[in-house]
């Protein structure tokens, strides 16, 4: 597997370097650099090269010397990331022969034409964190898959450590059956880490790192037995963790309160109940960072949407879905955002991305246009 | 200077905790029934932090400043004790179906702290739990001991690991097959299947034991410890008497097994559930066990049905009574019974005395678990975990008005 990575790097840096002297000025009504920083008007304009932001506002971009000039009507966003995704390939997510294989990686199942890649991004998700499936306690190492013309590629191949404690991770056929057994795996396995023997086969490398602060924890739970299981291992262990689902987390409130936990949400919609609705906002006013995930791109809209009817700032909102699961995912900054130096992904609403009854116009990847409108399968 | 501002800083310390916490609450005017002594007409039970100050008579001495509550008529018990309930975790998740040996599971891990059987339970007088792993494996783990009021597992924790569960009879067995053609290709395949293999389970498990501690002993004679198997340090602490062992055995077979296994590798156990004790009183009071009876009311619990036939005779505590073995009622392993009350209720009914039912259910269970410093009876120093009753309460009629966790009125 470990040619594939030069190949692939080689892949990226290809299309860059073809329109690197390509000089684009792109035009809008509103541009939003990052949740809370927009220039509006004759200021909303930015200069692209390389596939990369260049320079923002009306004194630092000239037309003059432009090789390209795009006007477009509307509100120029940061393309949404979404930090966890099975994309189409859960299936092949989850060696559930075993409950303990940190060693697996999310990236060597990545297939760039896949279909619902290309959905994320023509709803205007440019950045997708792909992670091994729910369904092992240990499920596996994260990647990230950015967009580079016509296919997905993959931009990071190891992320979070994605642990799970949900029903799912507990298979009737092989250890563990019980969330009481989950837990003990996770103890016993990271002490073992800890172990200058045992801890040196390969499985435990990922562990290691997890213990050393330099790999982050994702914990999928969402009961609130769960939600305080994975609290209580990460506090034995001093990890800090992210938790993935943390549907009841509002149950746990008083113990993140001055954490730096952060949380990667289910999607709401119209029928989620009370509580879920108003999580994302109790979160906030503690100060727990926290993004959205859904496969659905509108999902993601409308779940930023509600939380704001819920009282949600909206700043927080549209960080929800640029800058905080792009720091999750691990990018580095500005990822999330349109400030210089950032990849140029951008999509274009016809007015504010998270008013519902804005339409989506047009998505920018590293500065060029992706059909929105084209059907699926015909994309190439 | 320094002086001053250090005296300063005392009164202003020392200020803050009395308007705070200390907030002085006096239970006046009912009958009380400390559980570790007589009866108290018209006393008074004083309430500082959470503890219990002092309980007496109507002269009993109160502080200044205290709010007075009159329970005129009522009866005030200590918090009722459960020594082993399969609430706050559902069997799922209370067995590790994995293997078949799993001392170091722990419940604790699994606890569900929204679970709305503590709030049941706590309507019910109970205050204190002991969560046991199910029955479903040979050696299922290692309970623990929880409050029934509190938000977090942290809140309502008082002991994280308390006795380990091994089960004798037939229920381990279930689910286990034997290999009829076909590949041996899942967990299930496995001993035991039969009654004999459940006791070889837990001998091979104690053999490994020994023979693990003896190889730890020579391996670390003065070396750094290793890691050790987490599975086998909980068995070596049990041969070791740190860890009292929880035997469920029903039948009369069963509590003889269970007898002589503890014999035979010299670690200390409890015999719960059993309900053919009344067979083998002789047997159990010659062992020096303690019995963890369950459920008085219940004429079927789990188990019986599984074939191990036990046969359930109405005076059973009256006999272990008589023979002075110590015991304590508990709800068990059967869903069916949550109202701890009610099995002691039941047992007065069927010729218990009294106070001997309300120790079964306060004094003695907080003493087998050894958390007899914190709970189990209303006396000076003790948690301030009180039941108030409307009248008697082995009497039908007789409800909970109010319950006090840690102090505070959690019903």
């Amino acid at each position: 597997m470990r040619p594939l990575l030069p190949l692939l790097i080689s892949l990226l840096g290809a299309a860059p370097l073809a329109a690197q002297d390509v000089e684009t000025v792109v035009i809008g009504e509103r541009l939003v650099l990052s949740p809370g920083n927009e220039l509006r008007g004759s200021e909303a304009r930015m200069l692209i090269r390389g596939g990369q932001v260049q320079a923002v506002g009306a004194s630092a971009v000239s037309t003059a010397d432009a090789s390209r000039v795009v006007r477009l009507a509307g509100t120029i966003v940061p393309g949404f990331v979404q930090p966890h995704s099975y994309l189409d390939l859960e299936a092949d997510l989850a060696e559930t022969i075993d409950a303990f294989t940190p060693e697996l990686r999310a990236a060597e199942a990545f297939d760039p034409f896949d279909e619902s890649l290309q959905t994320l991004a023509r709803g205007g998700v440019t950045s997708v964190g792909l992670a091994p499936s729910s369904r092992n306690t240990f499920a596996g190492s994260g990647a990230v898959v950015q967009w580079n013309g016509d296919e997905g590629v993959l931009t990071s191949e190891e992320t979070y450590l994605k642990l799970s404690l949900v029903p799912a991770s507990l298979n009737r056929e092989r250890f563990p059956t019980s969330r009481m057994g989950a837990s003990e795996l996770i103890r016993t396995e990271l002490q073992v880490a800890t172990q200058p023997l045992a801890g040196s086969a390969p499985e435990y490398r990922v562990l290691k790192d997890l213990l050393g602060g330099s790999r982050t924890a994702l914990v999928h739970a969402n009961s609130h037995a769960e939600i305080s299981a994975a609290l209580d291992l990460c506090e034995e262990f001093a990890l800090v963790p992210m938790i993935l689902g943390g549907d009841e987390l509002g149950e746990s409130m008083d113990r993140l309160r001055g954490s730096s936990v952060s949380v990667m949400l289910s999607p709401l919609g119209w029928g989620s109940d009370a509580e879920q609705l108003e999580l994302p906002a109790r979160l906030a006013a503690e100060g727990v960072s926290f993004s959205f995930t859904a496969d659905d791109p509108n999902h993601l809209r409308l779940s930023a949407a509600l939380a704001i009817r819920n009282g949600l700032a909206p700043d927080v909102a549209l960080a929800a879905l640029t800058v905080v699961p792009a720091q999750q995912c691990g990018l580095e900054e500005p990822a999330g955002t349109l400030l210089p130096s950032a990849r140029a992904d951008f999509a274009v609403f016809s007015g504010d991305p998270l008013d519902l009854g804005s339409r989506l116009m047009a998505v920018y990847v590293a500065g060029r246009p992706l059909n929105v409108s084209t059907p699926k399968g015909e994309t190439r | 200077m320094i002086a001053r501002f250090v005296l300063l800083a005392a009164t202003a310390l020392t200020a803050l905790p009395l308007s705070a916490q200390e907030q002085v609450t006096v239970l006046r005017g009912a009958r009380i029934l400390p559980a570790n002594g007589a009866p108290i007409e018209n006393g008074v039970v004083v309430l500082v932090a959470g503890k219990v100050q002092a309980v007496g008579g109507s002269d009993t001495s109160v502080p200044a400043g205290a709010v007075s509550v009159d329970l005129s008529g009522r009866t005030i018990t200590p918090g009722l004790v459960d020594a082993g309930t399969l609430i706050g975790v559902d069997l799922d998740n209370a067995n590790e179906q994995g293997e078949e040996v799993t001392p170091h599971m722990r419940v604790v891990d699994a606890l569900d702290p929204a679970d709305k059987r503590f709030a049941r339970v706590l309507r019910g007088g109970v205050t204190t739990v002991q969560v046991n792993t199910g029955n479903r494996n040979v050696i299922g783990g290692i309970g623990a001991v929880v409050k029934t009021a509190g938000d977090t597992v942290a809140e309502m924790l008082l002991l994280d690991e308390s006795g380990m569960r091994l089960t004798m009879g037939s229920e381990p067995s279930r689910g286990n097959r034997a290999i009829r053609g076909g590949t041996p290709n899942s967990i299930y395949y496995r001993r035991p299947t039969t009654r004999m293999g459940v006791v070889w389970s837990a001998r091979k498990a104690f053999y490994d034991a020994q023979a693990y501690k003896e190889r730890k002993t020579v391996e670390n004679g003065d070396g750094e410890p290793a890691m050790g198997d987490p599975a086998m340090e909980v068995l070596v602490k049990v041969l070791d008497r740190e860890v009292e062992v929880h035997t469920t055995a029903r039948a009369e077979q069963d509590i003889r097994t269970a007898i002589r296994l503890a014999d035979e590798f010299g670690y200390s156990t409890l015999l719960t559930e059993a309900i053919e004790a009344w067979r083998v009183v002789d047997e159990i009071k010659e062992s020096g066990a303690t019995v963890l009876f369950s459920a008085p009311s219940r004429l079927r619990v789990l188990g019986s049905g599984a074939g191990d036939g036990a046969e359930y005779r109405l005076h059973t505590l009256n006999l272990l009574a008589e023979a002075e073995v110590p015991f304590a009622i508990q709800t068990g392993s059967d869903l069916g019974t949550l109202d701890l009350v009610h099995e002691a209720m039941f047992a007065v009914r069927n010729g218990l005395d009294r106070d001997t039912a309300l120790a079964a259910v306060t004094t003695i269970p907080a003493r087998i678990l050894g958390i007899d410093d914190r709970v189990g009876a209303i006396a000076a120093g003790l948690d301030a975990d009180l039941v108030v009753w409307s009248g008697d309460p082995f009497e039908p009629t007789s409800r909970v008005e109010s319950v006090y966790v840690n102090g505070e009125e959690a019903y």
